[in-house]
């Protein structure tokens, strides 16, 4: 791209705008941040950060990680998380991979009917969900849990796979199938790893939104299997924790997706311009 | 022929956990839960009573419906108005040459990637009346009353959550426009420039219309989000819980609160269908005011 010289007061307002912008986005976690720092004392005395100086203390970190109810909930997210994201990958890549090179009978209804059933609101499908969850005797564990998620991600990301396996060129294939290689044993040989970087994007999305959910963690998830999110809200509407342990509790519940995010930004874009939107 | 039937035969052993997944888990669920608008059940004991449309019939005397109706429909217009406008903004900011410009478009993230109800915390922290600092700013600049607070008044809550999902999603927005915006063939606009057209007319007659499957894409994801995503249930639970006095229930919050709290799995069955409906008359209204202006 050809550099163009900007005059200086164009290149003010541009920072400055920048800079607003950014401060729109960060400003709630600086805030969160700050406050689960600080003793609770002197969080609620006024005026208010950043009109005072602020304390720096440990002490709200320290006793939500021991807090029971918090660590727990903290490893079953996890477990759901990433079982969550195993199944989808691996029930979305076999259906993507069939949709995407094989011909077979009602291809295209499958393909229209896989994003048409994205559009439906999760809630319609919840209320039945509980009651045959109930009925299986998986309502409250970890298994159905893992179930419930994937209602909110199996569609969504079939579609995006079925974008990435598409960009896997028919010669390929027809290669293998010369050399006498089964289609499935294709699959997992060759088409996978040849897309592995469209799949950064699917990883992150089914782990987020699992990690993320609180409407089926709450329905689903009564007892036994007590994610963590519907313990944040606990936090915000019982008595049980003081404002400066429910922030630290929410910087660290949001800690491993933010990460995520971050970390693996430059391969969600690639994920997007090649799946999503062609 | 036998080569297609080994096709189909590979396709239905893969297909086949997609299948089976959808057709327990999404299907039979669906069609359960119409079957559940025709009764009145509880959770409790799962015992029907078949009502007939005696669930539709009461929506249309049941006020709390209706005020939630109105409410999810302002509540969805800001979203999408409001929110995928913005987002296009920040995606035109960001795509200018900066310092920091990475660091910058990283950050976009947070917010997407913040769990809904962590976001919920966060901008209550932010807002709150107590120690709150930005109605405290607002205070000592003598433009609000002491200890002023917007999610406990009935006229602003709805405003103060539209801004609370502002928050996680135009930036979300701003990241798909700026994944779509690195596809601008950048000699097209160089040209255009050369011929001396204006930054507004490149925008018009360039970007937006490279642009227009993106922005499809957003609206529709706007529209989901609003009406049926975290910002219509996580954000509405974590901060206001539908008050004060309901003026911040949205459909969706007030299906899941007669199916389970208020144990009306039935009606809150009926309620998730219409907004089911809305959410299709949404996409298909978008769908058509596009393909007319192709």
């Amino acid at each position: 791209m050809a550099y163009r010289k900007r005059s200086l007061s164009r290149r003010i307002v541009l920072y400055v705008c920048v800079l607003v912008v950014l401060g729109f986005v960060l400003s709630p976690y600086l805030l969160g941040i700050v406050t689960s720092f600080e003793r609770e004392a002197e969080l609620v005395g006024r005026p208010p950060f950043p009109f005072k100086a602020i304390s720096l203390v440990l002490d709200n970190y320290m006793y939500i990680l021991s807090y029971e109810p918090f660590s727990l909930a903290f490893l079953d997210s996890l477990m759901v998380a990433v079982l969550t994201t195993c199944f989808v990958m691996i029930a979305g890549s076999m259906g993507a991979f069939a949709i995407a090179h094989l011909r077979f009978r009602g291809r295209n209804f499958l393909f229209n009917f896989v994003v048409v059933v994205y559009m439906l609101p999760a809630l319609a499908m919840l209320i039945p969900i509980v009651v045959l969850l109930k009925e299986l005797a998986l309502l409250d564990t970890i298994v159905g849990m893992m179930f419930a998620h994937s209602i909110l991600l199996l569609p969504l990301m079939t579609w995006f796979l079925i974008g990435i396996y598409e960009n896997v060129p028919a010669d390929i294939l027809e290669a293998l199938q010369m050399d006498g290689t089964s289609r499935i044993r294709s699959l997992f040989r060759e088409v996978i790893p040849l897309s592995r970087f469209g799949f950064f994007l699917i990883l992150v999305f089914s782990f987020v939104t699992s990690w993320n959910d609180l409407m089926f963690a709450n329905t689903v998830g009564i007892v036994q299997v007590k994610l963590l999110q519907p313990r944040i809200l606990e936090f915000m509407s019982g008595a049980r924790v003081l404002y400066t342990q429910m922030a630290a509790a929410g910087i660290l519940s949001s800690l491993p997706v933010v990460a995520l995010a971050i970390v693996l930004q430059k391969q969600i874009i690639a994920g997007i311009m090649k799946g999503a939107i062609k | 022929m036998p080569r297609l039937k080994a096709e189909s035969r590979d396709a239905a052993i893969l297909l086949s956990p997609f299948f089976v997944f959808l057709a327990v888990f999404m299907i039979y669920p669906l069609i359960a839960s119409f079957y559940l608008t025709l009764n009145d059940i509880a959770l409790s004991d799962l015992k029907p009573v078949f009502l007939g449309i005696g669930n539709y019939v009461e929506l249309f005397s049941d006020k709390l419906f209706q005020q939630a109706l109105l409410q999810t429909l302002a509540y969805l217009t800001f979203h999408t108005a409001v929110g995928v406008p913005f987002g296009l903004a920040i995606a035109l900011l960001f795509n200018e040459e900066f310092r920091g410009r990475g660091f910058a478009r990283a950050c976009l993230l947070i917010p997407w990637a913040t769990p809904p109800i962590v976001a919920a915390m966060l901008m209550y922290i932010l807002l709150n009346a107590g120690f709150g600092p930005v109605i405290y700013a607002f205070e000592i600049a003598g433009l609000l009353p002491t200890q002023y607070t917007i999610f406990g008044n009935p006229d602003l809550a709805l405003l103060g959550l539209a801004i609370v999902s502002l928050w996680k999603s135009s930036p979300l927005f701003a990241f798909i426009f700026l994944s779509g915006l690195q596809n601008l063939p950048s000699e097209v606009v160089e040209s255009a420039r050369v011929y001396g057209a204006s930054s507004v007319g490149i925008f018009r007659r360039i970007t937006l219309p490279f642009l227009k499957p993106v922005l499809a894409v957003n609206c529709i994801l706007s529209g989901i989000l609003a009406l049926s995503g975290t910002q219509a249930f996580d954000i509405v639970i974590g901060i206001t819980g539908g008050g004060p006095g309901y003026r911040t229930y949205m459909l969706y919050f007030l299906a899941w609160n007669q199916a389970f709290p208020w144990n009306r799995l039935g009606y809150g069955s009926t309620i998730a269908y219409v907004v089911t409906i809305i959410a299709v008359v949404f996409a298909l209204v978008l769908l058509r005011i596009w393909y007319r202006r192709k």
